[in-house]
């Protein structure tokens, strides 16, 4: 990744990010996503991340990075209907059950969205 | 002062019948917060299900925008992307006086950018994100003014 080649200032007022994930193992985002929120931490800037479609799958089927987002004080929302389609118990997780007003409270409230979809 | 509607776009890309149409729902979803929601489904070879049939009429019947094929509109305007699944085709852009040059577009291992700016800035992420390099790319979409595209 060509990042070490961009001087960013680093910005105080983001405070809150909110990360959506969608894509099922295959894909590798929740390994990426918790490197983010463990980097999120260490600014102090809140995390949440919201969890529907496969994306359920991605933190049911890995147990050491779905607790990895909890040490790092990433908020977990998964997405009752998905969770209902794929099977995932998303309280033993725990992630809160939520719906898609939650998709729309969070994506309208953060300062910053990156959307693994 | 009230506040203006936000502006989301949800980019439907290759994707199987069912991710398709939780796109759609998800794209419903987003609408709640009285976000203004545009869905470009750019893979119109695929037909939607019942869900997204239904999704696509409801977001029609309250002035939401949702098109099919290469034409993108102006999807890319919207202050916050969802990019559903893979995007090969080239796709039409809006004027690029009118996309935003600082947006980030990060680029995950198969994937392409099919439409930016010519002097964009792309980050290709690696498939391990290591700490060092994961400081690095947050300061960076910290520190940029749009919320980036993850292709």
């Amino acid at each position: 990744m060509d990042v070490g080649t961009v001087n960013a200032p680093r910005l105080n007022k983001v405070t809150s990010l909110t990360f959506i994930l969608a894509t099922g193992p295959e894909q590798s985002d929740l390994p990426r996503i918790v490197a983010l929120a463990r980097a999120a931490q260490r600014r102090r800037v809140a995390t949440t991340l919201f969890a529907m479609h496969r994306g359920v799958l991605s933190l049911a089927s890995d147990d050491e990075r779905t607790t990895a987002l909890h040490h790092a004080n990433c908020d977990l929302i998964g997405c009752a209907t998905s969770a209902d389609q794929f099977g995932v118990d998303l309280a033993a997780l725990g992630a809160a059950v939520g719906s898609q007003d939650d998709h729309a409270r969070l994506v309208a409230g953060a300062t910053r969205v990156l959307a693994f979809t | 002062m009230t506040k203006p509607p936000s502006h989301i776009a949800v980019i439907v890309g290759e994707v199987d019948a069912d991710r398709q149409d939780d796109a759609l729902r998800a794209a419903l979803g987003l609408t709640l917060r009285g976000a203004r929601v545009h869905v470009a489904i750019t893979n119109a070879a695929t037909p939607l299900g019942a869900q997204g049939l239904r999704a696509r009429a409801t977001l029609e019947m309250f002035n939401h925008t949702v098109t099919e094929g290469g034409a993108i509109g102006d999807a890319l305007l919207a202050g916050t992307i969802e990019v559903w699944g893979p995007v090969r085709a080239a796709l039409e852009s809006p004027p690029t006086d009118l996309v935003d040059r600082r947006r980030i577009h990060l680029l995950r291992p198969g994937h392409a950018v099919p439409t930016r700016p010519r002097d964009a800035l792309v980050l290709h992420l690696p498939d391990a994100l290591h700490d060092d390099l994961a400081d690095q790319l947050l300061d960076v979409v910290l520190a940029s003014p749009t919320n980036p595209i993850v292709w």
